[in-house]
């Protein structure tokens, strides 16, 4: 396999790379090339793409979004506030409570029930990494007219995805709402929101710090699931040996997420983590890069050590993969065999690489 | 007297089952589905969830789990077993309890609080309750309906090892509104709803889920 190294990329600068295809403007791949001044590897193009899409930068919405921040009265309830996974709000007695809501309407839209399946997954995941065990959700929905064929076609799907991702989750679902108007016909609103409670000191945040510390992957393999624009570069770079591509829309598995679940509260528990995030829209790419940029230096990953379903993904399919029920953890080198065993006990994959 | 509850991969009832055992005075101790040691426990339970993710078919992967000889071994040799929910799914995949539970009649998840009526209080989980006792506990599940066949429920009927019925609406299609059985000796129970969430009004619907608890632990002290 001839892989896009930093070293080929800077002697074959004139290599015509598939920005559009990924979502970039011309003047964000020009920009891309002057900070690194060099055009990207294939693996950088996929990581800038995503991490500049709307999906992860809310490049267009961070203006209105700040203003939750910058509004909000000073209160002593909130222990966490924006920036974070989810916000933790004291609630006396030494408890907090977590909550957050977070959308996944286009996978919704395309694959219903694995759309709101993987909505409820990965709005957990969130409460988790926070520290705090998940305890209830609430879906508010909106369709188009309930007599339209489209919401005929995905109502179903939507809330039995719901109900049968929370419910193997052990996950009362306490709430909702339902509403259908022409507005929402063609693009129905699946809203997720998922509450956790945890006492003060258990808080957890998604901050790598502390060179020589361990970036450990966990839960469940990375396969070629969720992938989407980013096949683009992995037809370019390996011809006909490509993987089967996946539906664009991930796949849940709420038993792995359960099981990924009571092994990370495990670990909470023994206090064996200095940061946690988890594996959401852009997987390996997204997860990495907040959790360097919210500490104090850079990581090195290996992306040889990424445990796979499919041994055929290329390095830009396993950074941008969003295979669900995975966890990253920022590890002391003396706490690594304790937090091995807790994952080997609990079945799951891992893999570790280091915090520069 | 020490209670084990079992964690197999999947399950989500095993805290309250623990809970329950603790507020009526037991010790509840933790197992786990790839130790086979029992840990010195007296009775075990086997909780609800969806162990091994309900794949294949309800319990039919955790009947093979290193804890499971273990514990099938020691109820045929009379100890106290309860299976709630995926613990009675568990149950009958083992050939500890007759028949098997297949998905509800109407095909979806139901979750409600459930009226019973208890029918057999000489079986080592239900010593303190009165036959024709009322009860009102949490049913939640996709795969509750009890069935067997002719002859199998013809023997549960002639010797009376129907634990408890559905009162009223048959909530999932069981045969004869079935909700749990036990065996001939009356060690082992199997349950379809969860009195380990009715052991308060705070967090359940009743206390009434309290006498399956009470029941063995006092059993279990006398013995």
């Amino acid at each position: 396999m001839s892989l896009d190294t930093v070293l080929l990329a800077q002697t074959t600068p004139e290599r015509e790379q598939p920005f559009a295809e990924l979502g970039l403007k011309a003047d964000e791949y020009q920009r891309i090339r002057e900070i690194l001044k060099r055009r990207p590897t294939s693996s950088e193009l996929a990581m800038y793409s995503v991490m500049w899409s709307e999906h992860c930068s809310y490049k267009s919405s961070k203006v209105h979004l700040k203003q939750f921040g910058e509004k909000a009265p000073p209160s002593d309830a909130l222990l966490v506030g924006i920036g974070e996974n989810a916000g933790v709000v004291d609630v006396g007695q030494g408890y907090a409570v977590t909550f957050k809501i977070e959308s996944h309407n286009h996978p919704s839209f395309v694959e219903p029930y694995q759309g709101a399946a993987t909505g409820v997954g990965g709005i957990v995941r969130d409460i988790l990494t926070m520290g705090a065990r998940p305890i209830a959700v609430m879906d508010p929905l909106r369709f188009g007219p309930a007599d339209a064929p489209d919401t005929r076609r995905v109502l179903p799907g939507i809330v039995a995805g719901i109900g049968g991702y929370g419910n193997c989750l052990g996950l009362p679902n306490i709430g909702g709402e339902i509403v259908f108007d022409e507005t929402y016909a063609g693009n129905p609103l699946v809203n997720a929101l998922c509450v956790g409670v945890m006492r003060h000191e258990q808080i957890k945040l998604a901050k790598a710090s502390g060179a020589g510390n361990l970036v450990v992957l966990f839960g469940a393999k990375t396969g070629g699931d969720g992938i989407g624009g980013v096949s683009v570069l992995a037809s370019e770079t390996f011809g006909s040996h490509t993987p089967t591509k996946r539906p664009s829309v991930q796949v849940g598995d709420p038993f792995t997420e359960k099981v990924l679940i009571e092994c990370s509260l495990e670990i909470f528990e023994e206090d064996l983590v200095v940061g946690i995030q988890d594996l959401g829209g852009a997987g390996l790419s997204c997860a990495t890069s907040e959790l360097a940029s919210a500490g104090t230096g850079g990581m090195k990953i290996s992306l040889d050590d990424v445990p796979l379903r499919d041994p055929s993904l290329s390095p830009e399919e396993i950074l941008m993969s969003e295979s669900q029920e995975r966890m990253c953890a920022i590890v002391e080198p003396s706490k690594l065999k304790r937090f091995l065993e807790i994952c080997k006990k609990w079945g799951m994959s891992r893999s570790q690489s280091s915090v520069k | 007297m020490k209670v084990g509850v079992v964690t197999f991969p999947g399950s989500l009832d095993d805290r309250d089952a623990a809970r329950a055992v603790r507020a009526v005075g037991g010790e509840a101790i933790s197992l786990w589905h790839a130790d086979p040691d029992l840990h010195g426990a007296d009775a075990v339970i086997l909780p609800g969830g969806f162990s091994y993710g309900d794949y294949l078919r309800c319990g039919a992967i955790s009947r093979f789990s290193p804890v499971m000889t273990e514990i099938i071994s020691q109820a045929k040799a009379g100890m106290p077993l309860l299976g709630i929910c995926n613990g009675f799914q568990i149950l009958c995949e083992s050939h500890l309890l007759p028949g098997a539970l297949t998905r509800n009649h109407e095909l979806h998840f139901l979750c409600r609080d459930q009226k019973l009526v208890i029918e057999n209080n000489s079986t080592l989980w239900t010593s303190d309750f009165q036959i024709g006792d009322e009860i009102t506990i949490p049913l939640k599940n996709g795969e509750g309906s009890y069935q067997c066949d002719d002859t199998t429920l013809a023997v549960l009927e002639s010797e009376g090892l129907i634990v408890a019925r559905y009162l009223g609406e048959n909530p999932n299609g069981s045969r004869d509104a079935i909700a749990g059985i036990t065996n001939a000796q009356g060690n082992i129970v199997g349950l379809m709803p969860h009195p380990e969430h009715a052991i308060d009004t705070l967090t359940g619907p009743s206390a009434d889920g309290l006498p399956f608890f009470t029941s063995i632990l006092n059993r279990l002290v006398k013995a």
